[in-house]
């Protein structure tokens, strides 16, 4: 792997685990709304069972994706990105590649540079938004 | 059934229907999100994925009952729920 290579992967490891930390964010919260949904409407309904059995799953998949981040946090750059799809590497590699261009284009008024290459895929990969 | 008494039911009862539709639409952003992580089949963090995804379409599932069910109710109902769960 290249240091380049290596740097990618690395931040690619960086931004998928915030992105695993924040979906678990949210699913605890969804956890805390339902469980206080279920104690104003108590357990013995029909409302109050399908309210507990959502929130039992919820915090099934909220310690899961705990668990990514966990998993995440203990995996150098070169395994995580042994877990990347060969078309996932290729595109992230890409989307770096063009945004170093963009950054390197000289200000307005200064020399015309030749234009950027074109983006193979207009979604970054593995980045936030793309979680 | 007093008209301060109606008007407190059926706020409850818009809030928790509020609520509902707020997990409901989290659960299917949270369900977007996990999708879109895609790892080597056979892979610790595909394993991990393939559960997340089991366990929020489970959630999906029994939350449809629920915004099903507080959508049905009337206010009166939400209410006696309220009272029997002793809130």
């Amino acid at each position: 792997m290249t240091a380049r290579s290596s740097r990618r992967a690395a931040e690619a490891l960086a931004s998928s685990r915030a992105a695993a930390m924040l979906t678990t964010l949210d699913l605890a919260n969804s956890v805390v709304s339902t469980c206080a949904l279920a104690r104003h409407v108590g357990e013995e309904s029909e409302l109050g069972r399908a309210l507990a059995n959502t929130a039992e799953q919820l915090q099934g998949a909220a310690d899961t994706m705990y668990a990514m981040s966990e998993a995440m946090a203990a995996m150098s750059p070169a395994a995580f990105r042994a877990c990347l799809p060969a078309a996932r590497w290729r595109r992230l590699l890409a989307h770096a590649r063009t945004a170093e261009q963009a950054a390197e284009e000289p200000e307005p008024g200064c020399a015309v540079a030749a234009p950027a290459a074109p983006v193979p895929d207009d979604r970054p990969v593995f980045l936030i938004e793309d979680l | 059934m007093s008209a301060l008494t109606e008007t407190r039911n059926s706020s409850m009862l818009n809030g928790a229907r509020a609520v509902s539709f707020s997990i409901s639409s989290s659960l299917d952003q949270s369900a977007d999100n996990v999708a879109r992580l895609k790892f080597v089949e056979g892979s610790e963090l595909a394993t991990i994925v393939s559960s997340a995804a089991a366990y929020i379409e489970n959630a999906r599932t029994e939350m449809a009952k629920v915004v099903r069910a507080v959508l049905e109710l009337s206010a009166a109902d939400f209410a006696r729920l309220q009272d029997q769960a002793n809130v």
